[in-house]
């Protein structure tokens, strides 16, 4: 009976201004596909993150001073603390789209799995705001004086990091989703959880600029990509029941 | 220890009671606040029925 | 107020799921929480009177370690509060009990409170002692984050104003919350190691004369008291303020 009609024939309801989003039929490959050619018109939803990537590391030569000793010193730290917050700026938005236009509600009165959804958004999400960072992030390091060692470190553990923080994100939005001060709370709930693939990401590549083997923190920070991934989604799919019903 | 001691406390005194004070205070209020706030809502509890 | 005018909950299966309901948990908490507010004062004052005029001085920090007196019963509390936060909103979420959901929300302003607490006093300890008002180790910074995490929770519950879906999604915050927390303390403790930070343990507490176990003692028993009277009577007020003004 729960046929997959699109939002926009439905009820009568009429179409929705919004890019669709609808119901997926495609599963989550499909909705991440939606995403991204969605993403492709609105250049702001993968733009804005990386922009304000690019502020927030300017402002810390500014704030700090020129000397290449100290910003090599605090490359690590600095460019992993503007990744986070770059990244959870646009976390927020990721399924209150999908809540205007009622097909969240479609989707939990159909009984069907969230993770799908969950799994298809936090993959386009990653693309939009985790990925460009991982690209950028060389350009960063080396403006921040980092040795090429340290540098492939870097890349290396935003690589495993920023889908950590996504699926943290992820959770976030669900949680707050809909509530008034929806984005400020997220960044509350998800700072904290956050913090240790923060310490495990800077570390290694403080450990690669101090010339020690990154190894160790990369493959801690790598378990901490599977506990997240095994456990995120799931408790993120809960928390979308929780949050319409 | 009498009471010139209680206070000086070795030169520690502004330290000692400078954690004793806050935290004593906080819980005497927390208790206040919430006993305050339990009569509140049994008040509005009453008069909604 | 009559039986009739209640929602009704589950059966109970065992005896003390028989406090589930709202008019039986009221009963028994505006019975026990004045004996708890009795031992927090009795146990306080007892406390303070060891703390300060039986037990002597110590050899190596001189005065200041009275302190740890209030420092180590914050603390304790703060990382047990949140654990019983976890382990009601589990409770109330699975087997659907609005009170045990009630207990988990009546417990966070305390717990955080403790943990701030406990922040201070820590900061006050250090700086008579060793010389720094704050220190990021490995139990401090924990501290810290835990402070963090117990706000996330309260601001998470107070922004919701259905108290269904602010009581599951608390415990599911709480519930990720707890299972983070190993994680962060194992985190936090790998990079206090990493940058060769402070290695100043602020539990180094000096090795204690009898007379202190006894002042700590009795301080403790005064906290748990004082936190289990609060969180009675706010989950008391929640009470009211939740089911009975509809």
């Amino acid at each position: 009976m729960t046929a997959r009609v699109p939002a926009s024939l439905a009820e009568g309801r009429a179409a929705p201004v919004a890019p669709a989003r609808a119901t997926p039929s495609g599963g989550h490959l499909g909705v991440m596909a939606r995403d991204l050619r969605v993403a492709g018109r609105q250049r702001t939803a993968w733009l804005l993150p990386l922009a304000f990537f690019v502020a927030a590391l300017s402002l810390f030569p500014l704030g700090l001073g020129a000397d290449p000793t100290l910003l090599r010193r605090v490359a690590p730290g600095v460019v992993w603390v503007c990744a986070l917050l770059s990244m959870m700026l646009s976390v927020n938005q990721m399924f209150s789209a999908d809540l205007a236009d009622g097909s969240l509600e479609q989707m939990l009165i159909g009984r069907r799995s969230m993770v799908g959804l969950v799994a298809g958004r936090i993959l386009a999400q990653w693309l939009l705001s985790g990925g460009p960072l991982v690209l950028v992030a060389p350009l960063a390091g080396l403006a921040f004086g980092l040795s090429g060692d340290a540098v492939g470190v870097l890349v290396a553990s935003l690589l495993l990091g920023t889908p950590v923080m996504t699926m943290l994100g992820a959770l976030g939005a669900a949680l707050a989703l809909g509530l008034r001060n929806g984005a400020a709370l997220v960044f509350l709930l998800v700072l904290p959880l956050a913090m240790p693939a923060l310490v495990f990401g800077s570390g290694a590549v403080v450990a690669a600029t101090n010339g020690e083997p990154a190894g160790a923190a990369l493959s801690l920070l790598g378990a901490l990509l599977i506990l997240t991934a095994l456990v995120a989604p799931p408790a993120t799919a809960a928390a979308l029941r929780i949050s319409v019903e | 220890m009498n009471i010139d001691t209680l206070f000086n406390l070795q030169g520690h005194g502004a330290f000692v009671w400078g954690a004793y004070a806050p935290v004593l205070f906080a819980l005497v209020a927390e208790a206040w606040l919430v006993l305050a706030r339990l009569k509140r809502a049994r008040a509005q509890a009453g008069a909604g029925q | 107020m009559t039986d009739a005018s209640l929602p009704s909950t589950a059966e109970p299966r065992a005896r003390w799921t028989r406090f589930a309901s709202p008019v039986r948990f009221e009963a028994l908490a505006s019975r026990l929480a004045p004996w708890c507010w009795a031992v927090a004062v009795l146990a306080g004052l007892a406390g303070l009177y060891v703390g300060f005029i039986v037990a002597p001085t110590d050899a190596t920090q001189g005065e200041a370690y009275r302190i740890l007196f209030i420092h180590v019963p914050a603390a304790w509390l703060s990382m047990i509060c949140y654990l019983a936060i976890a382990f009601w909103a589990v409770i109330g979420w699975v087997l659907k009990a609005r009170m045990a959901s009630r207990l988990a929300r009546a417990l966070a302003p305390s717990g955080a409170l403790y943990t701030a607490m406990a922040l201070w006093t820590g900061a006050l300890w250090g700086q008579p002692t060793w010389g720094t008002w704050w220190v990021w180790d490995a139990r401090l910074t924990s501290e810290l984050i835990l402070l963090l995490l117990y706000l996330g929770y309260i601001a998470l519950v107070e922004s919701i104003d259905d108290d269904r879906r602010a009581a599951q999604a608390g415990a599911l915050l709480a519930l990720v919350g707890a299972l983070n927390v190993p994680i962060i303390y194992f985190s936090v403790r790998w990079w206090n190691t990493l940058h060769q930070g402070a290695s100043i343990s602020m539990t180094a507490a000096p090795t204690m004369a009898q007379t202190m176990l006894l002042a700590l003692g009795l301080m403790t028993v005064a906290f748990w008291a004082h936190a289990i009277a609060a969180t009675l009577t706010r989950a008391r007020a929640l009470s009211f303020e939740q089911e009975w003004t509809e």
